[in-house]
């Protein structure tokens, strides 16, 4: 079993011990049904009491990269779904060390609170800093349209 | 106390401030205090403080006094005779504190202050646990080298009270927790690790007389249990043979107290944590006695206690966690099926998944019990594949355990009634629905093992619960059958079990509502249609069933997303089945629109219904189906432009109909509603229809394209059969426009009708001829004009890459000046980023596809746009920014065969390029953000590559006094330019 793969595999049992409320994750499985631990696909709920909140968005983590399927509205989400993972730390940038729950962690608080000096879409970027009440309007429409139950 | 002074201050002052600092005061005077108490601790009066502290009779006082020589061994250095001399103090208040009713928390303090001499004094007390020890047991401080020939360890231990023993522990368990923390590298502490191993083997000796299952006052047993775990998890970390071996003696002891009611928390702790940690710790002998102790009454008593209890406690979830651990430790021997003592254990660790109560709400040990059986399970998978010539056996351990995992777990996921459901709070609802998704992960890994035979299962669950109307248990079968979907292979091969589901009068039940079958149960049925989408395009004859189920419930507003989410996936992957019936299908969504229906499921039902006319094969029943689609929705379009029309200040009331379309359910007022903005909602809802709409009639990505196709045909077709149509929808969406854009999501969903044609190589309703597109476009807007320039970009784009390139041209000939008009009004390119960089999208994008026609816009049109997309590298906002950098890139490496152009490019080189390059260094030099000078290096690279003044329009730029930094020297400069030249 290579390093990564050891990594990944302590990754998946921490995971199972510990991880947040109204998360999910876990490694893909590939056509044989045995694990691929380096591509993960998690759900990410939105945070409590933000606009965010009911909805259930799907990232795939191959890393260090993820990819929301389909793609997020989201001032740092790229218009292909693809967020970097970098962004979550940017003055240190992606450390092996960060662990999935702080990853998924990140990505929730992410949501409510987009990094305003790293755009990935116009769309989303351009309504956060200059038209609040139709960014919310489409926060709401993509919350409903993935729907945490 | 202001201007106190820390010279003069007295010993009764000090004691005053320590009485104040642990008294309620303002944040501001606490912190003054402690600001001063450190100052005494820091000066050098500070070892007499802390011996005059400790002597006075306060207890608070008292610690304070042991909390300062803490902070002057952690500060100060010693000599070996000062530093022996401080120890004699410590031991002889340790001993004082002991017999004269001090408290508890001093005595602990003065335990971790002499911890913290042995941390930086080792050299001078080697022996510390037996010095000590030796020490109390006199009442009197012995020299430490007499300790050393005194009696042997085990007769000191003996004949320590219960209070110094009590000290002794805490000593010997802070010991451990401190070590840890310390850097073994700096010469100062390099012996520290040997030193403490020096008396683990005392240690042991200690903990051997106080780890026994009584509490007869003679000892501290709990204590001494939570010492060993100190050290466990100290030797974990720093790992050496011997000390591993002494320790291992402790296991049994351990183990020994588990049956006694006071030690069992601490003892099933210490042996839970070191199995999930450290299984390596524990030998054959201990495993044999843990297996022994599972087997045991009092084992068996306690396992009762937790599957039976109706309320479950700590205890019992200890219990169980310590079940798991071991499980986990014992992994290898639990997969054996001929380890009969193992398989016993196996069959209580499926047993935990039956525990009374519900998975995350009062059953606290379903989730962990079940993380075990999900790990079991895949170490099972690799053990099976290395013995593929055994069948697997379902009646033979260990398999038939791993089916009882299952048939608890997936009994354990029924809903309660809903009173027990309603009174949850949000936590416990969304662990149930957690547990929920670890039963269907758990079942996904069994399917590996099992295959077909687990489907099986859960279909004939569900038929045996259907006759006694057994909604609970039904739903929690079809829940897991809709878990193993994603197992399933692409071929056909389960298709009798699901026809036996899909053929059985359950469908029937649940069209009748929700008086015959639940909410909940309905909607886990009906999503099982979705998730088995794939069986319905082999078996048509249960699509129409199936579909109108799914009709009737999408007017149930807790049904209506779920249902009519399956609707979409069904109609679409079954369209060309389900062209006969596209009649029926409108009928069907003419009758919602009668009553309320959430606008979200609509926009999936009309573009369902659009994905199946799109496969209609006859012309005029496709024009005609499509064409009573558009008549509904046009409906709304009239009400919303006949509501706009209302004088201004018009109300509507809360009961007129038509605020039922106007609102979801969620959203609905109870007072009145300005007429102009139930105008706009409906107006958007409409939108929201047609762009759903233009999206379901694309042709599907995996039909074939002819790629040889006459592109003249395509275009009669085109106008014979659609003509009307596409002007009766562009007359909407002008309408729509002119009376609400200055709305952005009425400007952004009119852009998405327009983008669902551009991508389609048929014709169809929404390809739209490109003069009527082009017109569109170049039309007056009030709002979001950058979505409708991006929205241009994407159109001239399929233009040139589909069969009408023959357009572009002459569509070019009117969105250039559109564009360039639009840029050119802006006060600064950076008052409207989005159109900016849109607007400089679009140009890069013609420039790249179509140079010729780019390069011959009037001159000052040029220029302008130029000098534009300089300014946008040379601004601070990133988008533009990056746009600029692709479109210099693009004309850098411009390619074109036209004489003409390329003379046009050379020269606006000539005059560009120096102004280029200064942005381009002024950027790299400092201006630009890190993560902007992978784009910023793309234009740079093309030049050095393509241009061979580059050099010196790169020089000229790195000389400008304007270069952003002064750090970088001008040998640095021409260092950076020789190497990108290179």
């Amino acid at each position: 079993m290579s390093l990564c793969q050891l990594r990944l595999g302590e990754e998946r049992k921490q995971w199972r011990r510990d991880h947040p409320f109204g998360f999910w994750a876990r490694p893909v499985k590939n056509a044989q049904g045995v694990l691929d631990l380096k591509v993960w696909e998690c759900g990410i709920p939105g945070k409590e009491k933000t606009m965010w909140e009911g909805g259930l968005f799907k990232l795939t983590m191959t890393f260090p990269d993820g990819k929301f399927t389909p793609p997020l509205f989201h001032p740092n989400v790229y218009p292909s779904g693809t967020v970097c993972l970098s962004i979550l730390n940017e003055d240190e940038g992606w450390k092996p060390a960060i662990t999935v729950k702080q990853i998924a962690l990140g990505i929730q608080d992410l949501l409510d609170n987009p990094n305003p000096e790293s755009p990935a879409q116009a769309e989303a970027y351009n309504l956060f800093k200059r038209d609040k009440a139709e960014y919310e309007r489409r926060v709401r429409r993509t919350v409903k349209e993935n729907p945490a139950s | 106390m202001e201007n106190i002074s820390i010279e003069i201050i007295t010993l009764p002052e000090v004691e005053h401030l320590v009485h104040e600092l642990y008294k309620p005061n303002p944040p501001q005077t606490i912190s003054r205090i402690q600001e001063i108490l450190q100052t005494l601790q820091k000066s050098p009066g500070g070892w007499q403080l802390a011996d005059g502290l400790l002597s006075l009779p306060d207890q608070n006082v008292k610690f304070f006094g042991a909390l300062t020589f803490t902070v002057k061994l952690n500060t100060e250095s010693l000599s070996d005779d000062d530093a022996v001399s401080v120890l004699q103090k410590l031991i002889t208040f340790l001993i004082t504190s002991l017999r004269d009713g001090t408290a508890g928390f001093v005595v602990k303090k003065l335990c971790s202050t002499l911890v913290t001499y042995f941390i930086h004094y080792s050299h001078t007390w080697p022996r510390c646990i037996r010095h000590l020890s030796y020490c109390l047991e006199s009442r009197t401080y012995v020299p430490i080298e007499d300790a050393d020939n005194s009696s042997p360890y085990e007769d000191i231990v003996q004949s320590l009270d219960v209070e110094n023993l009590y000290a002794v522990s805490w000593f010997a368990q802070i010991l451990p927790n401190e070590a840890e923390k310390i850097d073994a590298k700096p010469i100062k502490y390099i012996s520290l690790h040997d030193r403490l191993a020096t008396n683990a083997a005392d240690v042991v000796v200690l903990l051997n007389h106080g780890i026994k299952p009584i509490n007869d006052g003679s000892t501290r047993p709990a204590d001494s249990i939570s010492c060993l775990q100190a050290w466990i998890q100290y030797i974990q970390r720093n790992p050496k043979q011997p000390l591993v071996q002494q320790f291992q003696k402790l296991v049994d002891p351990v183990i020994n107290c588990l049956p006694h009611a006071d030690l069992y928390d601490v003892a099933v702790g210490l042996l839970t944590d070191a199995l999930e940690d450290w299984q390596s710790f524990f030998i054959r002998e201990h495993f044999e006695s843990l297996y022994s102790v599972f087997d045991s009454d009092w084992g068996r008593d306690k396992y009762h206690s937790l599957i039976e209890s109706e309320e479950m406690d700590d205890d019992d979830i200890h219990f169980g966690l310590f079940m798991l651990a071991f499980g986990n430790a014992r992994i290898e021997d639990l997969t054996d099926g001929t380890n009969e003592r193992a398989q016993r254990f196996l069959t209580m660790l499926a047993g935990l998944l039956s525990a009374k109560g519900y998975p995350g709400v009062d059953d606290k040990i379903f989730v962990p019990a079940l993380e075990f059986w999900g790990t079991f399970v895949e170490i099972l998978v690799d053990s099976l594949y290395g013995e593929s010539s055994r069948e697997t056996q379902w009646d033979k351990p260990p398999i038939w355990q791993m089916m009882q995992a299952v048939s608890e777990s997936s009994r354990k996921i029924q809903y309660p009634h809903i009173t027990i459901y309603n009174s949850w709070d949000s936590t416990e609802r969304t662990a149930f629905g957690d547990a929920r998704k670890d039963v269907a992960d758990f079942l996904q890994s069994v399917y590996t093992i099992i295959g077909k035979e687990l489907v099986s299962i859960f279909a004939k669950s569900m038929l045996e619960a259907l006759p006694r109307s057994a909604w609970a248990e039904l739903e929690a079968a079809a829940f897991c059958l809709g878990a193993l979907s994603d197992c399933l292979p692409d071929e056909n091969s389960f298709d009798d079990i699901l026809t036996q589901i899909f053929g059985s009068p359950l469908f029937g039940l649940l069209s009748q509502g929700q008086s015959v079958v639940p909410v909940r149960a309905r909607q886990t049925c009906l999503s099982l249609i979705e998730r088995y989408s794939d069986y319905f395009g082999n078996h048509a004859e249960f699509l129409p069933a199936a579909l109108n189920l799914l009709f009737s419930a999408v007017g149930d507003r807790h049904l209506a997303l779920p249902s009519s989410k399956s609707i979409y996936t069904l109609c679409s992957s079954c369209r060309s089945i389900l062209t006969p019936e596209v009649g029926t299908f409108l009928e069907q969504y003419a009758t919602l629109r009668n009553s309320e229906l959430d606008s979200l499921a609509e926009e999936r039902v009309v573009g369902a219904i659009a994905s199946i006319i799109q496969a209609v094969p006859d012309d005029t029943q496709k024009t005609n189906a499509f064409r009573r689609l558009l008549t509904m929705i046009g409906v709304d379009v009239e009400t919303s432009l006949q509501l706009s029309s209302c004088g201004e200040g018009s109300l509507i009331p809360p009961e007129n109909p038509v605020i039922i379309r106007a609102y979801d359910f969620a959203q609905r007022p109870d007072a009145p509603v300005p007429a102009s903005e139930i105008a706009l909602n409906l107006a958007v809802r409409a939108l929201r229809c047609l762009c759903s709409v233009a999206k379901g009639i694309q042709a599907p990505s995996e039909a074939l394209v002819d790629l040889d196709a006459d592109e003249q045909g395509a275009q009669m077709l085109s106008n014979t059969n659609f003509e009307q149509i596409q002007v009766d929808i562009m007359s909407i969406l002008v309408r729509l426009k002119e009376t609400f854009s200055s709305n952005s999501e009425v400007v952004d969903v009119i852009c998405s009708i327009l983008r669902a044609g551009f991508s389609e190589t048929e014709p169809g309703p929404f390809v739209f001829p490109p003069q009527m597109v082009t017109e569109f476009i170049i039309s007056r807007w009030h709002n979001r004009i950058a979505t409708v320039v991006n929205t241009a970009s994407v159109f001239v784009t399929s233009l040139s890459s589909g069969n009408q390139k023959k357009y572009v041209a002459e569509v070019l000939s009117q969105l250039l000046p559109w564009v360039f008009g639009l840029l050119s009004q802006l006060s600064e390119p950076e008052q409207d980023p989005e159109l900016a960089q849109y607007g400089i999208e679009f140009a890069q994008r013609i420039m790249s596809k179509r140079p010729e026609i780019f390069m011959s816009q009037p001159a000052n049109m040029l220029e302008f746009l130029f000098m534009f997309a300089i300014k946008l590298l040379n601004g601070n906002e990133p988008l533009p920014k990056a746009a600029a950098a692709d479109f210099w890139s693009t004309f850098i490496s411009l390619q074109t065969n036209d004489e003409n152009t390329r003379a046009i490019v050379d020269n606006a080189m000539t005059y560009l390029g120096p102004k280029l390059c200064e942005s381009l260094i002024q950027n790299i030099g400092g201006k630009a953000a890190r993560s902007e000078l992978d784009k910023l290096s793309e234009p740079l690279k093309k030049l050095v590559a393509q241009q061979v003044n580059a050099r010196q329009w790169l020089g000229a730029a790195l000389q400008d006094p304007a270069f952003p930094s002064d750090k970088v020297t001008p040998e640095e400069k021409e260092l950076f330019l020789k190497k990108v030249i290179m």
